[in-house]
């Protein structure tokens, strides 16, 4: 042998060698499974113990996720006598994805640490766990190990759902980067409990909540046998001071069984509930006074043999969008609207395509000023499970949904979502840290994005030793601004100060369309409106034996969320009472009628039709800009012109009288825009009953 | 005041320039007695006795009451002193008696000081009507233009700057800046350029083209350019401010809140700085940092608005409602029309 023939021998030697000792070394570092094997243990009674525990265990795991919580009490004792076991470790990593995301993936993690060929589907699981943990990445990374792992055929069945998490785990990365701005604070005792509280549902102004809760003091005070917990009862919480008080409105809005709520109308007059019933049915509720009446099944239209689950009540109390797994939707549970027809029937839902997919969509939000909806959904761009997800109606068309963002979705499934009419807070379910116990409701507040102000500066100047100096405010972005106006309070009878249950009627002055008609609450006489901003709208108030009265409302498209409060006072109809016709409008410097005056000069036809006795004096008024003999003669033509439309409706000319009164009857300060448009008006005053 | 340390010094400047040159000889056995005061006076002056120099040119103009060089220099002496009216009575004599394109130009140049724009622009004008290469008075009749942000004029006045003197860096200089405020960025970069090519330690040109770039949304070119006027002035903070603020424009916080730091260490008063280092931690959600930074802006310049509504800002995201409702109006009182948006949506 040659010498340098001798010397390569030697080196490969070596290396084997060498390669030998680190394969050896890396071996050992690695964990070792331990079989639950008698050559394994020499304590044969624990043994046989653990072994009988991991067989009660598995009869439990085996029956699915209901009963994995039963099954880890077996599986945790058995790992404690030997916690090197692979696929006991898998077990529990999977007992452990319905309690606790992150233990789950802890004993997952071991599992593939002791033997990654433990389970089939160990990386599959191991992706979830990942994903459920927002470790994207590194669930990206098992997915795809996963998928690598599969014969074609498997492969094939599997696809879609496998690529859908990785495209979820792709969202996650992406909604992670760039939260959303928002405070997520409990909302404290006085509504959460050690019991699982959700769904929470808010009116328009947020003085109710109607949530469900599965406490003690349920109806009836019995358990589900199916999971041991007390039933679901639908609970009211009212705003007390910076807290809420909560009542149980009990039978029969509450059963003995489960109740769950679904949806509140914006005036929360309305509830909606959820019965298993029918394949799960809707159900719709009224507050009259203080008591909730009995909830009653909804239309045939909405309510089919498949299953029907939330709803939610436009700010119109016309239009309403609600949940079906019904046969000809889209794909899994869907979106519909349908809309009351003039007879109060709830016409043929449709199908909200635009934004239902091949997956579920659930729990519904119409938001107060009618055109943003909040949903869940498992397709669209979902960071896992539900997500929520909003879209406005412009233009005659819904737009691509817009997922709110993390940290309000995350993996998990984000389902109950209703967001109040200023836009600035929404209320969510979560069993996220920082809760009381089990489920609670949590309080999001959106933060506007404010730009910050920096400043920089410049010698633009040579000569000059003093810089000039600049401020730069950061571009505004698209905040979540609610463009509609509240307007709420009570109505009350004008003497008594009694409250007064009263129809309450909003018009759009300039189609003269009926747009809703609303109840003020018996009991409170309290009443909420929502007013949607780009509309001149009438409100007129009635009541029985009492003048209407009317209020105007001329909202721009651009105008902010604002609310009103205002008490509206009815009068009695006798004689020297005066009411101000706030929707009566005239030509400038004119007494022309202006059309958008119709719905109110019908209203006035009508008192005097229902009224065949009464007699009346219309008097028209103006501000002090002018001269008075110039606004006398101006408010005079005025009140005639209205008394001329009655004639021309038939009314009796012989019942009217018509006063110009110019500016000597100030209502208001004639100093101010505002008074002065308050002093501009038309009025009648009862002379005869 | 705006002016007044600037225009001093560059007054000193000329003043030298001045007394250097018109010394007149004085023979030993001439009885001229008012010149050789003048000439006693003028060494004075350079020496920096300004008063003992007022002395020997009043005496020089008691001998000689039609001597207009002892005019015009006790005219300057008397800018030293922060006697202008007494400078302007000296140079309307000087004018007076024999009309220079430098007596016009420093009375210009007192009126400037007083904000007398248009006399200053009057005597510019008669300054160059006289000497029509005397860049100094395109160059400030330039810099009125400037104020009264008619660029167009301004232009056109340090057009003639730089053809009057070629190397006049800081005509280019501003040139640049009329040329930014058209927002004609890059007739802007290119007069920067053309300064720094002249004097390449102007650091400013090179700030000023680096906040053109910033304009343009071009962040690294104007990174690059605020570096350059470092190193030309390691000094000069108001480039670090800027590199700063270019860098958060760009997203990156953390290099912002280096450049911001090295401001302050740089002048420990930049209430800028301090603001916007305030404003980088409030990116990266470091609240309680961005408190701190903006509560030593606010203790610096108590009417600094900017700060008020960022310290607004952050106090809101510590959860201090009130506390950010008192700032936001008081920047709103300060004129922050953004402010009053946030007060009149966030507080009751």
């Amino acid at each position: 042998m040659l010498k340098g023939e001798k010397i390569m021998k030697i080196f490969k030697y070596t290396a084997v060698i060498c390669l030998t000792f680190i394969l050896t070394s890396m071996m050992a570092l690695q964990a070792q499974n331990v079989e639950f094997d008698k050559k394994n243990f020499s304590d044969k009674k624990g043994l046989k113990q653990a072994l009988s525990n991991i067989k009660e265990g598995d009869g439990y795991f085996e029956r699915g996720k209901g009963m994995y919580v039963d099954a880890l009490n077996f599986y945790l004792k058995a790992n404690e006598f030997n916690p090197k076991n692979a696929l006991l470790n898998y077990k529990v990593g999977m007992c452990y994805s319905v309690l606790d995301k992150e233990k789950s993936l802890n004993y997952l993690k071991i599992a593939e640490d002791l033997n990654p060929h433990c389970a089939p589907d160990l990386y599959f699981q191991l992706g979830k766990a990942y994903h459920q943990n927002h470790q994207f990445e590194m669930a990206i990374e098992k997915y795809k190990a996963y998928k690598n792992k599969l014969t074609p055929k498997e492969y094939n069945s599997v696809a879609p759902s496998l690529n859908k998490k990785i495209s979820e785990c792709e969202v996650g990365i992406e909604l992670v980067k760039k939260p959303a701005k928002v405070f997520i604070d409990n909302l404290g005792t006085s509504i959460n409990t050690m019991y699982p509280e959700y769904c929470p549902i808010i009116n328009a102004d947020e003085s109710m909540m109607i949530f469900t809760s599965r406490r003690e003091s349920t109806t009836g005070g019995k358990r589900d046998p199916q999971d041991g917990k007390f039933y679901e009862d639908i609970l009211i919480a009212d705003r007390a001071g910076e807290g809420w008080k909560v009542t149980n409105p009990g039978k029969p809005l509450n059963s003995d069984l489960h109740d769950a709520t679904v949806g509140l109308s914006p005036d929360g007059q309305t509830l909606y509930v959820y019965k298993g019933e029918n394949g799960g049915d809707l159900y719709e509720c009224k507050l009259k006074g203080t008591e909730w009446g009995k909830p009653d099944r909804m239309s045939k239209s909405i309510n089919t043999k498949f299953h029907e689950s939330s709803a939610s009540l436009g700010p119109d109390g016309r239009t309403l969008y609600f949940v079906s797994d019904r046969e000809d939707g889209v794909g899994g549970r869907d979106i519909y609207i349908t809309y009351l027809d003039d007879k109060g029937k709830w016409g043929e839902p449709i199908n909200l395509k635009e934004l239902n997919t091949i997956y579920d969509e659930e729990a519904v939000f119409i938001h107060p000023d009618g055109r943003t909806l909040y949903f869940s959904s498992k397709g669209h761009k979902t960071m896992g499970g539900f997500d929520i997800f909003k879209s406005v109606y412009e233009n005659g068309k819904w737009s691509e949904p817009e997922n709110l963002g993390y940290p309000i979705n995350t993996a998990d499934d984000d389902v109950f979502f209703s967001i109040s009419a200023s836009g600035q807070h929404a209320y969510m379910s979560s069993a996220r840290a920082g809760g009381v116990g089990e489920q609670d409701i949590f309080l999001v507040t959106f933060l506007l994005e404010k730009p910050l102000s920096t400043n920089s500066e410049d010698n633009l100047i040579a000569w000059r030793t003093e810089p000039v100096s600049e401020t730069v405010i950061e571009n505004t972005v698209d905040v979540m601004t609610a463009s509609l106006t509240l307007l709420k309070g009570r109505v009350l009878d004008e003497s008594t100060k009694e409250p007064v249950e009263a129809q309450i009627i909003l018009t759009d002055n300039t189609t003269g369309e009926q747009l809703a008609t609303f109840t003020s609450n018996s009991a409170t006489g309290k009443y909420l409106v929502s007013l949607p901003s780009g509309k001149n709208y009438g409100i007129a108030v009635n009541a029985d034996g009492y003048l209407f009265h009317s209020e105007n409302f001329d909202i721009p498209n651009a105008a902010a969320y604002q609310e009103i409060e205002k008490d509206i006072y009815l009068k009695k109809v006798e004689v020297g009472k005066e009411i101000v016709l706030r929707n009566i409008f005239f030509d400038f410097n004119k007494a022309t009628l202006r059309p958008e005056s119709k719905s109110e000069l019908e209203r006035l036809a009508q008192l005097m039709k229902d009224n065949p006795t009464l007699e009346i004096e219309i008097s028209g008024h103006t501000d002090n800009i002018g001269s008075a003999a110039y606004n006398k003669t101006l408010s005079e033509q005025r009140a005639k012109s209205v008394v001329d439309y009655l004639i021309g409706v038939g009314i009796s000319s012989g019942r009217m009288t018509y006063v110009g009164y110019g500016f000597d009857k100030p209502i208001a300060s004639n100093a101010t825009d505002e008074g002065r448009q308050l002093n501009r008006r038309t009025e009648f005053k009862i002379t005869k009953k | 005041m705006r002016y007044a340390i600037s225009i001093l010094i560059v007054m000193g400047f000329v003043l030298n320039m001045q007394a250097q040159v018109d010394t007149v000889r004085v023979p030993v056995d001439d009885p001229q007695k008012a010149e050789r005061l003048y000439n006693e006076g003028t060494v004075l002056f350079e020496s920096g006795a300004f008063k003992d120099a007022l002395k020997k040119f009043d005496e020089a103009i008691s001998m000689k009451s039609d001597f207009a060089k002892a005019y015009y220099n006790r005219g300057i002496v008397k800018m030293e002193l922060n006697n202008n009216d007494g400078a302007m009575l000296d140079f309307n004599k000087v004018i007076e008696l024999e009309p220079t394109a430098n007596a016009y130009f420093m009375r210009g140049q007192i009126k400037y000081k007083a904000n007398d724009l248009d006399g200053a622009k009057a005597d510019y004008t008669s300054a160059l009507g006289v000497d029509n290469m005397h860049a100094q008075s395109y160059y400030y009749r330039g810099s009125v233009f400037f104020d009264e942000k008619d660029y167009d004029a301004a232009i056109e006045d340090y057009k003639k700057a730089v053809v009057a003197k070629k190397d006049y860096a800081y005509a280019y200089n501003d040139m640049g800046s009329c040329y930014k405020m058209k927002e004609d960025y890059e007739e802007a970069l290119r007069c920067y350029g053309e300064a720094v090519k002249i004097n390449p330690k102007l650091a400013f040109a090179y700030n000023n083209a680096g906040t053109v770039y910033r304009k343009l949304g071009k962040y690294d070119e104007a990174i690059l350019e605020y570096s350059k006027a470092v190193s030309a002035d390691p000094e000069y903070y108001i480039a670090y401010n800027n590199r700063g603020l270019a860098k958060f424009e760009k997203g990156d916080y953390e290099g912002a809140i280096a450049d911001f730091s090295k401001a302050i260490e740089k002048k420990s008063d930049y209430a800028y700085a301090f603001n916007n280092r305030g404003s980088a931690k409030y990116k990266i959600d470091n609240y309680e940092g961005a408190l701190a930074d903006f509560d030593k802006a606010i203790t610096i310049n108590s009417s600094y608005g900017s700060a008020y509504l960022n310290r607004g800002n952050t106090k809101e995201m510590l959860r201090d409602l009130a506390g950010a409702c008192e700032d936001w109006k008081k920047a709103s009182e300060l004129g922050l029309k953004t402010a009053d948006t946030y007060a009149k949506q966030m507080c009751k």
